[in-house]
């Protein structure tokens, strides 16, 4: 009885406190299927996520392995003067995606010009694969921003449906009822003593018409 | 929409991305990089944020401030002295936050 809400025991707020439990019940159950559907998405695209960071380390560490290379061997004013204007150009075409009420975003590259714009001459030839390795390792890299961001923003979904499923489940609805309970309880309680002071009453009135 | 990529990390790893078309934002100091990624996330021409791992640790209580929001994407990449495993520290901490523990690692 300690959970109980704070009402008076009344006719009116029982029928009330029953309209409630229905719309929190019902509440309860819709939450609840959000939070397997999120979940489901979210175990869809995490492992991707993985497997994709894994693939990026290794080519990015291929790329920077080929950068260093050709920076170590360079002059400073060198590297600056071939990389000081780039010819090539990527966006980003961005659109959401509505995810079980989630907003996530969904990325679409796009690619323009070649980044071959610097002096063959005078540049190693790591200049070359270095770029070429980050070139196509973009693409990746941009596909992993979209998993990942999605997986971030699905598990702070998740974290909230479950927190409000919980608390449903848990604290709100066993309080509703047993205040239900309580209220029922207190009302039985109050048309037994009206009976029995009814019964009363007869037994005097009985009582003195037959004296 | 068109939206551009952004790169922060030290000058080396960086200098590379530029020819590639990626707007590079070398930067030297923590201060300095966190002023960075202020300005890429209040601005909205950014569709994603790249930041070498090395220098996600040094701003990382910074980060974890930034409220979320659905753009730009805040992703980690390894930086030219390799992995440090921030991006993948992350991805754990997301499982963790979704399913309560780590599932991905007990394969």
């Amino acid at each position: 009885m300690a959970n109980q809400l704070n009402v008076n025991p009344t006719r009116q707020e029982l029928l009330k406190l029953k309209v409630k439990l229905k719309t929190a019940q019902r509440g309860h159950k819709l939450l609840k299927e959000k939070r397997d559907g999120l979940m489901k998405n979210f175990m869809a695209i995490i492992r991707q996520a993985k497997d994709l960071r894994q693939k990026i380390e290794e080519e990015l560490g291929q790329g920077f392995f080929s950068f260093i290379f050709f920076s170590a061997k360079m002059r400073q004013t060198v590297i600056d003067e071939a990389l000081l204007v780039p010819t090539k150009k990527v966006s980003l075409e961005a659109k959401t995606k509505n995810v079980m009420g989630v907003d996530v975003p969904v990325f679409e590259y796009q690619e323009e010009g070649d980044f071959l714009s610097y002096d063959l001459a005078t540049t190693s030839t790591s200049l070359d694969r270095a770029l070429e390795t980050f070139s196509n390792a973009l693409k990746t890299m941009v596909e992993l921003a979209e998993i990942e961001h999605s997986a971030k923003l699905l598990a702070a979904e998740i974290e909230k449906t479950r927190r409000r499923v919980n608390a449903l489940e848990y604290v709100f609805i066993p309080n509703m009822q047993e205040t239900l309970k309580y209220i029922t309880d207190k009302l039985n309680e109050q048309e037994r003593a009206t009976i029995i002071t009814l019964m009363k009453v007869k037994d005097t009135i009985a009582k003195q018409e037959a004296r | 929409m068109k939206l551009k990529i952004a790169i922060i990390g030290s000058g080396d790893a960086v200098a590379g991305f530029k020819a590639v078309g990626v707007d590079a934002m070398p930067v030297k100091t923590t201060e300095e990089a966190e002023a960075k990624v202020k300005e890429v996330y209040d601005s909205t021409e950014y569709a994603t944020l790249f930041i070498t791992e090395d220098w996600i640790d040094q701003i990382k209580d910074f980060l974890d401030e930034l409220p979320a929001k659905a753009l730009p994407a805040i992703v980690a990449i390894p930086s030219q002295a390799g992995s440090t495993g921030a991006g993948l520290d992350n991805l754990k901490k997301i499982v963790e936050q979704a399913v309560g523990s780590d599932i991905l690692s007990n394969e």
